[in-house]
């Protein structure tokens, strides 16, 4: 494998009860397109437990893709002086959300490769 | 040891004459400071972002001796032209107590140093586990050939700095390269920097700046 291989970023995301539909509707608005225009890829957007819960939270996993290491200095070097993401997380995405949690994975096979660097 | 940093912008009119007097200046009354132990005084290099063209660190025994060195009549000339807001427009300034250190190096090749501002939900236990996952990086980043990672005890500039994070390399490549493209520092470090994650701790103003040095300065 190159140092090409991609990198993922997830978004977890616990929802408060019965937020879950309007939660998804307000990211792919507000944060999706301008995520995507800083080089992120939105691979999987998935829904637990596979039905919006009315009077309980629900859990959405968003993984996004990224083709390489270096893509994610440019990502964030993009978001970093952008208002709009700050706003994102820290003043409309809490409206919905009980919890959440970003991170950064990479494939266990590109371990090695990453650490020789 | 008890350390004096400055990050020395030039004001917009100094003019390539102005900025070598200045030079010849500071330098020479760096040089004649009483009880200081290590004096560098370098331009910095192309590729800083908020890291001024001049960095002064000072190295004293304590805080003291500091204190007796900057008020010498020694220093009273570069006082004069880093105070003038007509020579230095900027200045962000540190002084802090050597924190955790490690590594070793001959001195020749790249100093780094970067302020922060811890300064979102700053509780304890965040602090501590940023410093540690910070002082973590050199285990894994093998072109830092010296380091230490610092509580700034005073702090003047753009932001209260909270935190000197400094490394020595071989060559800027060290930085640019493994400092920059290990998961250490993009996959790991990184969050307590990214409002997107919700480990972020540290203000997105901060100093990143390096220059060229001819023997060690993290001492």
């Amino acid at each position: 494998m190159s140092k090409d291989a991609p990198i993922w970023i997830l978004d977890e995301v616990t929802t408060k009860p019965g937020q879950g539909p309007a939660f998804l509707a307000a990211y792919m608005e507000r944060y999706v397109p301008k995520a995507e225009a800083r080089g992120m890829t939105l691979a999987h957007r998935m829904v637990e437990p596979a039905m919006w819960l009315d009077d309980a939270p629900n859990r959405l996993v968003f993984v996004w893709t990224l083709p390489h290491p270096g893509a994610v200095w440019g990502s964030k070097h993009m978001a970093r002086p952008d208002a709009d993401v700050t706003r994102w997380w820290k003043e409309e995405a809490p409206a919905f959300i009980e919890s959440r949690r970003r991170s950064t994975l990479a494939d266990a096979d590109m371990l090695a490769e990453y650490d020789n660097v | 040891m008890y350390n004096l940093l400055s990050v020395l912008t030039f004001a917009p009119e100094m003019d390539a004459a102005g900025r070598d007097a200045f030079a010849a200046t500071v330098g020479k009354a760096a040089a004649a400071l009483p009880g200081v132990r290590n004096v560098m005084f370098e331009p910095t290099l192309p590729g800083v972002y908020n890291g001024g063209d001049y960095l002064l660190r000072l190295v004293f025994d304590d805080k003291a001796a500091a204190d007796v060195a900057m008020a010498s009549e020694a220093w009273a000339p570069a006082t004069a032209l880093i105070e003038d807001k007509a020579t230095i427009s900027t200045i962000q300034r540190v002084a802090y107590p050597g924190g955790r250190s490690g590594g070793s190096s001959d001195g020749s090749g790249l100093y780094r140093v970067a302020l922060f501002c811890a300064n979102v939900n700053p509780t304890p236990e965040r602090l501590a586990a940023f410093a540690e996952q910070t002082a973590g990086m050199p285990n894994h980043v093998r072109s830092i050939l010296r380091w230490q990672l610092s509580t700034a005890g005073e702090a003047e500039g753009d932001r209260p700095w909270t935190t000197v994070w400094e490394q020595e390399y071989r060559d800027l490549d060290g930085l640019n390269g493994p400092y920059m493209m290990h998961p250490v520092h993009w996959a790991h470090v990184e969050r307590w920097f990214d409002t997107e994650y919700t480990e972020h701790l540290v203000d997105p103003i901060l100093v990143h700046t390096f220059c060229a040095i001819q023997r060690p300065v993290i001492v």
